[in-house]
């Protein structure tokens, strides 16, 4: 991996917790399981997605 | 051509966009041919109710409003128990029960319910009351049959826990970025 793929787990799974609740807070989708499991485990997939590709910063040293 | 930043990070963001905002399916109202409805503030409510786009909903930031509800079964009613439970995720956390022999068998009840009540039963200020859409769950069982049912309610208006959830979610989505990094070797 070229990135950070524990920060991306870390905040990939906070940032789908997250997620859930926002979509709940403001009425747009319930609690149910594929917001409060699915989006965390998406968002884990994301973050070690980026992990890996990391698009961001100097390619060189 | 390599793609700019810009342009990868709008990708992220589109996949996340997607990803995010699915459609509402609806629910399966109350099966069972139990009947019932509420009024709260002027609006009657009934299991037709089972969307995020058309729930029922409760101003809790109204002073005073009490929610009038009745309902009927079409069964045998003695010996009757049912459950009431607010669904989170995976599992359904009971928030009311009831359990009657009924020998006069009544099909049918009606009531009232403060929604001042309802806010008591918080150990928080009213601003840290969550709010939002919640899947509701119920049964009711008894001697003639049994009925069973989702609705979905909405607490409305805007809480502290709302404005939380959108910090956290920012800080963590950039904290995410953060893992796309490359590092130095």
């Amino acid at each position: 991996m070229k990135g950070r793929p524990v920060l991306g787990i870390i905040s990939g799974l906070l940032f789908g917790l997250f997620g859930a609740l926002t979509l709940q807070q403001f009425g747009l989708m319930p609690l149910t399981t594929l917001s409060l499991i699915g989006f965390p485990i998406i968002g884990i997939g994301i973050g070690l997605g980026l992990a890996a590709a990391a698009p961001f910063g100097n390619k060189t040293t | 051509m390599r793609p700019s930043r810009t342009t990868k990070l709008a990708i992220v963001l589109g996949v996340l966009v997607s990803v995010l905002i699915l459609p509402a399916t609806a629910l399966a109202g109350i099966e069972g041919g139990c009947t019932g409805s509420v009024v709260i503030d002027g609006n009657t409510y009934g299991p037709n109710n089972d969307t995020v786009g058309d729930p029922i909903v409760v101003p809790i930031d109204k002073e005073g409003v009490v929610a009038l509800w009745e309902a009927k079964v079409p069964f045998d009613n003695e010996n009757n128990q049912g459950e009431l439970g607010v669904v989170v995720g995976p599992f359904t956390i009971q928030i009311a029960s009831w359990g009657d022999p009924n020998t006069a068998n009544s099909q049918g009840n009606s009531g009232s319910y403060s929604i001042e009540d309802f806010k008591n039963e918080f150990p928080v200020p009213e601003s840290l009351i969550p709010r939002g859409v919640y899947q509701l769950s119920g049964e009711h069982t008894a001697a003639g049959g049994e009925c069973t049912g989702l609705v979905m309610v909405k607490l409305e208006g805007t809480g502290a826990v709302g404005i939380a959830s959108v910090v956290g979610a920012g800080v963590t989505f950039i904290t995410m970025l953060g893992a796309g990094l490359r590092r130095k070797s």
